[in-house]
């Protein structure tokens, strides 16, 4: 919104000029309001804004305008407390807003910075907030040194176009299946669900809520578990019902926040993990059932089952669903259950379809909630003791921050002490930029339930809804690859030492963040940045500032604008390495990375056999250390006959049509090719797609 | 003769008893390195060979691992033979 100046009229000049104000009138030329929007936002004294103030009127009188915008007189004061070296206030005075051009592209043309996000009026809407929130959070929230490596490409602070909110978060279905649809501000109150119809409606609409009050994703955890007690004696037919309309609602939510559908995590599993084995279960209406959720096994299995034969049909037009993500835990106890073999065959059938399987490996009787791109939140101990009251299980990472790793060893020259010096700082940028947003939120919090963040503060047990002693900081990191290539000559997977100076460089990472939550009481893990638009934002950053050297580093087509730096620790994504020597390599990393991470199998049109990809997920389990693992196909819709084929194609196979679209998985999810970035689209030109591996993985299998 | 790894750390009650062998190894013409599991040089390391508890040990020969103890310490014997001392 444009400001408004004050209504005072005393000191009023006779200049014949109209002022058109946000409020959206015209009014006459009044310089004291000049004065007093100074006195009320900045720290100058009456007389120098009185000063500032003649100034300007001096400067529209001898322009001989008649009619000026009130954020036009906002910027000549600001000209003029640069000219009067007044730059705090300035500062203070500042207007945030975008350029008519700019705001006239948006509305015409789709942003590409988050493919999620399609083009239309919520859409714009939520482009121009997010444009503003930004400006604010830079001016605002973040002291001047962390905006400036932000903008200088340091370091990357994830979604600063929602400053006032956290970043991602696991959920429970327990507290809404406990204490009903309960929200602030909300018009009608709903008691627990008595039906699970409409446990699901409870469960879409508290989404939407969520999805209203963090960045991200939201994550549910064990949901065919927790839906279990509603379904005992309910019929195939009526569950695999339930099991579409929990996907359908989900996956067409885009008509919520800026038209985004809610980047829906599902944590399923095929045994009642052994954490929740021994829990009383909440059954209809809120009421414990007097069993264990152990008791309940069959019923999540066969919802379970359900859900992935939904995913199997995909949408109405054979598409994968996008969201929401079914992420399917592979535990020992996992080969030890009955009905597991059928079970593997079932979802790596869905996998080989569709794509949609997330496959996340819980070794050791390690347990976590997965969501997002590949954030996970690992329980330790104190969330165990949480597990034995579910409704308490709500984990959130409170912001993100990204280091530019590539820009470290450009930086450093070759010199080993350097690197790690500057690695050293990068960090404790992010560290600062941590407490920073959390001094914010902290703010946000404290106003209560009559503030912005009245949902997170809601108390139905005990405690506010967010709590922020238990939050995660997240550092993040990008092009690995490229910083190990750079300081040592070689690729992560060209040589053992390569590997090893990466492995060093994480580790270094992950000690740092030990250290600085021991020190600051607040805990910092090591994420995989899904890095969507940053691994783009950093490549052509480092390109104007770092040229020529990054030229030959930063991957993909230059020429077209198309850069990008690998993701994350990832291996060169166009590197022929097959699959499972990329999941070993890429999972030696996995465990120094406490908050997530993911390596991708991109499959492009091949249809593998499910038995070869289950034997392939039963090898990563033994014999990795991977965290969690997808198999990417691409598809081809036909926007004129609806139709979908395997493969992306510039033509429809059926009809001819040229109106296609093509469909695969940019980061952590599947999203249509037309919204995605030009780095992405780089980076999929380069993905090498183990043409035939997993035939030859078959008959080994076969053979053996 | 194979090269011995020794990855240890300084919270660990089995490490001083491991390094003290390490030592003996090195008397007897083992080449032996040390990494401290607190060190990003040490953590890198033990990540490389799925290290998880300390003290540990790695036998290398050509830079193959030919054996490993994962929170333990080997007998002298059980080195020697596996290197054919």
């Amino acid at each position: 919104m444009l400001f408004a100046y004050s209504e005072k009229k005393e000191d009023v000049t006779d200049v014949a000029l109209f002022v058109r104000t946000s409020e959206e009138v015209l009014e006459g030329w009044d310089r004291e309001k000049i004065v007093s929007a100074l006195l009320r936002e900045t720290f100058i004294d009456p007389d120098t804004a009185r000063k500032i103030s003649l100034e300007v009127e001096d400067l529209i009188r001898k322009a001989g305008i008649t009619v000026i915008t009130s954020s036009l007189i906002r910027e000549l004061v600001n000209a003029k407390l640069i000219e009067n070296g007044l730059e705090k206030a300035r500062r203070q005075h500042t207007r945030l807003g975008m350029p008519l051009y700019d705001v006239e592209q948006l509305i015409l043309h789709p942003n590409k910075e988050n493919a999620n996000v399609p083009h239309g009026p919520e859409a714009t809407n939520l482009t121009l907030a997010e444009a503003i929130k930004k400006e604010y959070a830079l001016l605002s929230v973040f002291s001047q040194e962390v905006a400036d490596a932000h903008l200088r490409g340091d370091i990357h602070l994830h979604d600063l176009g929602f400053i006032d909110r956290p970043y991602c978060s696991g959920q429970s279905l327990e507290y809404i299946k406990k204490f009903g649809l309960n929200l602030p501000n909300a018009i009608s109150i709903a008691k627990p669900a008595k039906h699970p119809e409409v446990l699901l409606a409870h469960m879409v609409k508290f989404a939407a809520a969520l999805q209203s009050h963090f960045a991200g994703a939201i994550g549910w955890d064990a949901v065919n578990v927790f839906f279990a007690p509603y379904l005992v004696g309910m019929p195939d037919r009526e569950l695999k019902q339930l099991a579409q309309m929990l996907i359908f609602e989900f996956s067409q939510q885009a008509v919520a926040r800026g038209g985004q559908a809610i980047f829906t995590d599902l944590n399923l599993y095929w045994e009642v993990p052994k954490h929740f084995r021994d829990v009383e279960a909440i059954g209809p209406g809120g009421e414990f059932t007097g069993k264990k959720y152990g008791d309940y096994q069959k019923e999540a299995q066969r919802f379970v089952k359900a859900l992935f034969e939904v995913y199997m049909e995909g949408d109405g037009a054979g598409r994968p669903f996008f969201f929401p993500k079914p992420l399917v835990h592979i535990t020992e106890d996992f080969f030890n259950t009955e009905g597991h073999e059928e079970f593997l065959e079932l979802i790596c059938e869905v996998a080989a379809e569709k794509g949609n399987t997330y496959f996340v490996f819980d070794r050791g009787g390690q347990a976590k909630i997965s969501e997002c791109c590949r954030l996970s939140f690992k329980l330790n101990e104190m969330d165990l003791e949480d597990a034995k009251k579910p409704w308490k299980m709500r984990y959130c990472a409170l912001q993100n921050v990204s280091l530019n790793l590539p820009r470290i060893a450009y930086l450093s020259q070759g010199d080993t002490t350097k690197l790690f010096s500057l690695l050293g700082q990068f960090f404790e940028l992010a560290v600062q930029a941590h407490q920073e947003k959390r001094a914010f939120i902290e703010r946000l919090l404290s106003l209560g339930e009559k503030g912005p963040l009245a949902l997170l503060c809601m108390d139905q047990d005990g405690e506010p809804y967010l709590r922020m002693k238990r939050v995660t900081y997240l550092i993040g990191m990008v092009g690995l690859n490229e910083m190990v290539k750079i300081h040592t000559g070689r690729e992560l997977h060209e040589s053992k030492e390569a590997l090893k100076f990466g492995l060093k460089v994480i580790a270094h990472l992950k000690l740092l963040c030990e250290k600085m939550s021991e020190k600051l009481g607040m805990r910092f893990v090591l994420e995989q940045t899904p890095a969507e638009s940053t691994a783009y934002r950093f490549a052509r950053l480092d390109l104007r500032y770092h040229s020529p050297l990054a030229l030959h580093m930063v991957k993909g087509n230059v020429a077209k604008g198309e850069v990008y730096y690998t993701n994350s620790t990832h291996l060169n994504v166009s590197a022929p390495i097959n699959p499972i020597e990329r999941v070993q390599l890429e999972g030696m990393f996995h465990p120094l990375i406490e908050a997530g991470s993911i390596t991708h199998i991109w499959l492009g049109e091949a249809r593998p056999n499910a038995s070869s990809l289950a034997n392939f997920v039963r090898k990563v389990f033994k014999l990795t250390e991977n965290d969690q693992i997808a198999f990417s196909p691409e598809f081809t819709t036909c926007l004129e006959c609806k139709r979908t084929v395997r493969g992306l194609r510039e033509k429809c196979p059926y009809c001819g049509s040229e109106e296609v679209e093509g469909i695969t998985r940019i980061t952590g999810y599947f999203s249509k090719i037309s919204q995605w970035n030009k780095g992405k689209l780089g980076e999929l030109k380069d993905r090498f797609r183990n043409p035939g591996f997993f035939e030859a993985e078959k008959m080994e299998v076969q053979g053996a | 003769m194979g090269r011995v790894k020794i990855f240890l750390s300084s919270s660990c009650p089995k490490c001083p008893s491991a390094k003290r062998f390490g030592l003996l190894l090195q008397q007897k013409g083992f080449q032996v390195d040390y990494f401290d599991i607190e060190s990003a040089e040490g953590l890198a390391e033990a990540t490389f060979y799925s290290v998880k508890a300390v003290p540990a040990f790695l036998v290398e020969e050509d830079e193959r691992v030919i054996g490993k103890w994962i929170g333990e310490i080997p007998s002298l014997k059980e080195i020697e033979n596996l290197c054919g001392a």
